[in-house]
Parts: C-alpha cells; structure tokens; sequence
C-alpha cells in the first residue's frame, strides 16, 4: 500500500470515530458555542482553501482568475447549482487563456 | 430521495474530476468515496494533496470538517434505537443529506437511516467512478490552466454555506488568514490555523445576545 493509501484508511477511521462516537452518546448536549464553531468549519475550510489555491501566476493572471470566480460566485448564487457554476467559472478562464490574455 | 440523488451525481462527478487533476491514481479517488463517505472533507483532502500536504493535515482536517457529524450522531441517537450491527453500519452512512432526510421524514425508523444512507452511497460511488474515468482523458491541468479547477469548486461549495452576516465574516477571516499565513506556513498548517481562528471568534456570541457561550 502507498503512503497515501494509509492516509486514506487514517481519515476514514477517524471520520467513522466521530461519527460511531455520537450514535453513543445518545442525550449530550453540545453548548452555543460548540454548536456554532463546528457549524462554522466547512465555511472556515472552504474560504482557506480557495484564498489559498486561487492567487495565479502574476497580477493578470490573478485578476482573471479573481474574474472567473466572480462568474462562479453569480451562476451558483443564482442556480444553487456547484456544477453549473463551476463550469461557467472555468469556461470563462479558459476562454481568456485561449484569447491569450491571461 | 430522488432530488438528493441528482444533487450528488454532479458533486461526485467533480471531486473524482478534481481529485485526478491534482494526481489521485483511480484507486485512491475511488477509494476515499468508499471509505471517508463525506463530500466536503473528500475536496478539502485533494485541494490539500495538491497543495502538498503532508499525511497528518490531511488527517486532522479531516476530523477538523467532520466533527460536526458527531452531533448528528448524538440527534439520531436520541431519536431512534440503533444496537449491534445496524449502528455499525449507520456510523458510516451517517453523511450531512442522510442526517437531513433522517430527521425530516425517518425520526424512530433506523431502516430509514440505512436505506437512505446506503442508496446515497450507492449514488455517490458510481459518480466518483464516472467522474474518474472521464478525467483519465484530461491533460496536464496545470499546463493549460485546469487547476483553477480546485478553488472554482470550493467556491461553489461556499456559497450555498454563506446564509448570514457571521458565515460571511467568517469566510472573509477564513480566507485573508490563510492568505497571509500562507507566506510563513506551509499550505496545510495555515489552512488548519486560519479556520481554527475564524471559526472560533465568528462562534463567539453576538454583541448584546443573552446567549450563554
């Protein structure tokens, strides 16, 4: 097996842990607090990683790229679809790199 | 159950998609459908792989997403009575649409969990496995500008998660912290920081709210 074979196998039992962990404890109550910090990860998460992967190679490049998911940020706001607003913000970028201006 | 099948179809087909442009072999993409079972942890995994990650922020992001599925747990529990086996197999299909199907139409019906829990199981497999096998035509995403193909998709995953003024802060927090961490840590280490800080001052209690922390 690859190491990340076993990267794998370790997420998925601690994904199971937690998940086995709560059907046991049937009447705990979590706090204000709890509740909205772990109701808050997947945002925290999601924003990080787009900060993160988004920046392009230069300034063009990155203001395309901030344009391309402006255009996913409306079709999706709009459809409530992730794959209609995918697609469209990466047509986009894609049309541009095409044209030669990114 | 239909509805929610459809809707797992295409966030299947991409995470496949993205999972092989940022260098997952069929096996390994396949393989963390099949054993993690949890959408947005499965993203966060291969933005952080392509990032270059190394083994324990992948983990420990992992637990990081799914904590919350320990107060699913907790809400299940104290409405329905798993035992044995059937809590065994509930633990793995307890995912974010099956707790949400659960408590809106199966409350007391552990058959219910199971049935749901499994036939998005099913769904979501076979549409990890298309989206694989449609990306093993894809070239080099990096050379021809593919790889915004990681920050597209989280984006799209945002979105729907941005109901209020505080998801929003907390986004804007989230986002600038790893942005700026970013340039001191490595990828995984100011992911794990920026949502850690941002999530934990927008959980604080609003100014003038009576609410306990």
């Amino acid at each position: 097996m690859t190491p990340l074979t076993w990267t794998i196998l370790a997420m998925a039992g601690v994904t199971y842990g937690v998940r086995l962990w709560g059907l046991l404890l049937p009447g705990t109550r979590l706090g204000g607090y709890g509740r909205r910090f772990l109701d808050l990860v997947p945002v925290a998460v999601f924003a990080a990683l787009v900060a993160g992967g988004l920046p392009g190679t230069g300034a063009v490049d990155g203001a395309w790229r901030i344009a391309a998911a402006t255009v996913t940020v409306t079709v999706v706001a709009r459809t409530r679809g992730l794959a209609p607003g995918l697609l469209a913000g990466l047509a986009f970028y894609l049309a541009v790199r095409a044209l030669g201006w990114a | 159950m239909t509805p929610l099948w459809i809707g797992v179809v295409p966030f299947g087909a991409v995470y496949a998609v993205t999972a092989r442009a940022a260098g997952l072999g069929l096996v390994e993409t396949q393989l963390m459908s099949l054993l993690l079972f949890a959408g947005g942890a499965q993203f966060a995994a291969v933005g952080l792989i392509a990032a270059g990650a190394g083994p324990w922020t992948l983990v420990s992001t992992t637990l990081l997403i799914n904590l919350r599925h320990l107060l699913y747990g907790v809400v299940v529990a104290a409405t329905t009575e798993l035992r044995g086996v059937r809590r065994a197999v509930a633990a793995h299909l307890l995912t974010d649409e099956a707790f949400g199907v659960h408590v809106a139409h199966g409350r007391g019906r552990p058959a219910f969990l199971i049935g749901a829990g499994l036939s998005l199981f099913v769904v979501w497999n076979a549409a990890t496995l298309a989206g694989a096998l449609l990306a093993r035509s894809l070239p080099d995403p990096y050379a021809i500008g593919l790889d915004i193909v990681f920050p597209l998709a989280f984006l799209a995953l945002l979105v729907p998660l941005v109901r209020d003024r505080r998801s929003l802060a907390v986004a804007l927090t989230s986002g600038l912290a790893a942005w700026g961490l970013g340039v001191v840590l490595e990828p995984g280490a100011a992911l794990l920081a920026a949502t850690a800080l941002a999530a934990g001052i927008g959980a604080a209690p609003l100014a003038g709210s009576r609410e306990a922390p």
